[in-house]
């Protein structure tokens, strides 16, 4: 059984602004899955559909077989791009929090975690730079023990030392019967932990995809150089 | 999961709802305490001033129920707004509770019953009525 699967995904906003239209794609347990694709393509309509954030015009989201719903949360660990905790809450009590909604929340691993990053446990978000707030953000949802990881953008706007902090927490920290979806456009750092990879264009439409190393060995290129190709600046496609 | 979402919910604003509370019932207090003691002031050789002033404090009683009632309805909203449209929103969705649970507490949380008054049991202190807040 895949851990998610999209089939013949359409999302339109408005009347004719198709933003996915017809997706059809499988992600299998255990892998992490890299959504590249440039900026407006659907990366993150794609990652707030399978979190029930929005709802499909046709077609069938199922993560670990079951369609989504209030109840697949559960299984889902998800990362928006933006810092959406009450910033008047405390860190303590945003573990508070996740210990009350979240059966799959382990606390000790987020207090070890915050202990390495140095980061005082009482503090209110709101006192913490931009940078640490997404760090805490990061720390909580790796601290679930998910059947999926949903990380929209988790480096976009960090510095590159936190950058190498927040891949070295995905892979230390997830589930390895997991899945991990991660979408992004920073694609030079983010490409060396990817297990498998999917270019996304304009309409959801898959470009490129596979196993990470098999496409680097066969193309003699990275990634990133394979991105900058495929999505050097031309008209929308 | 109800409880929960209810706890967390009312930790926002609980502080506020509790200091609109503890005014509405020191106001009514006080103001019950005056409107006895108005019939009693030709006592105090008909001052006027004096008159006007307990019957305002009768006033400001009642009107600190109104705004109590009208504080409690502007928390619920703003709460229900920040979590259902604001970037909280993205935590709110996402966990694993039903959809119907955010409109449910809107609608049963004690700041929209707050600022009940009732008049059927006197004040110990002003023996004019108390001030319940349910």
């Amino acid at each position: 059984m895949y851990t998610l699967e999209y089939k013949g995904l359409c999302k339109r906003y408005g009347k004719s602004h198709n933003v996915i239209d017809g997706l059809n794609l499988q992600i299998p347990a255990g892998k992490i899955v890299g959504i590249l694709g440039p900026n407006g393509c659907g990366k993150s309509t794609l990652i707030k559909l399978t979190a029930g954030l929005l709802r499909q015009n046709s077609g069938e989201i199922l993560v670990c077989g079951n369609p989504v719903s209030d109840d697949t949360n559960r299984l889902i660990s998800y990362l928006p791009e933006r810092t959406y905790f009450d910033s008047n809450m405390r860190v303590d009590s945003l573990m508070d929090f996740f210990d009350d909604f979240y059966d799959d929340y382990d606390r000790a691993k987020t207090k070890n975690m915050l202990r390495e990053l140095g980061i005082d446990m009482s503090a209110r978000l709101k006192t913490l730079s931009k940078g640490t707030k997404e760090k805490v953000q990061l720390v909580m949802v790796m601290s679930r023990n998910a059947k999926l990881y949903m990380l929209d953008e988790p480096i976009g706007g960090v510095d590159p030392a936190s950058r190498d902090y927040i891949l070295n927490t995905i892979v230390a920290n997830y589930n390895p019967d997991a899945s991990v979806i991660i979408t992004t456009h920073l694609i030079a750092d983010i490409e060396k932990l990817l297990d498998e990879f999917y270019f996304i264009g304009f309409g959801g439409k898959i470009l490129r995809g596979g196993d990470a190393d098999a496409t680097r060995e066969r193309e003699g290129k990275s990634l990133d150089e394979l991105f900058r190709e495929d999505f050097r600046c031309l008209p929308n496609y | 999961m109800f409880a929960k979402l209810l706890k967390y919910d009312l930790t926002h604003y609980i502080k506020l709802w509790l200091v609109g509370a503890v005014s509405v019932v020191v106001f009514g207090a006080v103001g019950g305490w005056c409107h006895r003691l108005q019939p009693h002031v030709p006592e105090f050789a008909g001052d006027d001033f004096l008159r006007m002033m307990l019957g305002s404090m009768s006033v400001i009683s009642i009107i600190s129920i109104v705004a109590f009632m009208i504080l409690g309805v502007v928390l619920v909203l703003m709460r229900y707004a920040k979590n259902c449209f604001s970037d909280e929103a993205y935590l709110t969705f996402t966990l694993p509770v039903k959809r119907g649970y955010y409109t449910l507490i809107s609608v049963s949380l004690p700041p929209w019953r707050g600022g009940t008054a009732k008049h059927e049991t006197p004040c110990p202190l002003c023996g004019y009525g108390i001030i319940t807040i349910s």
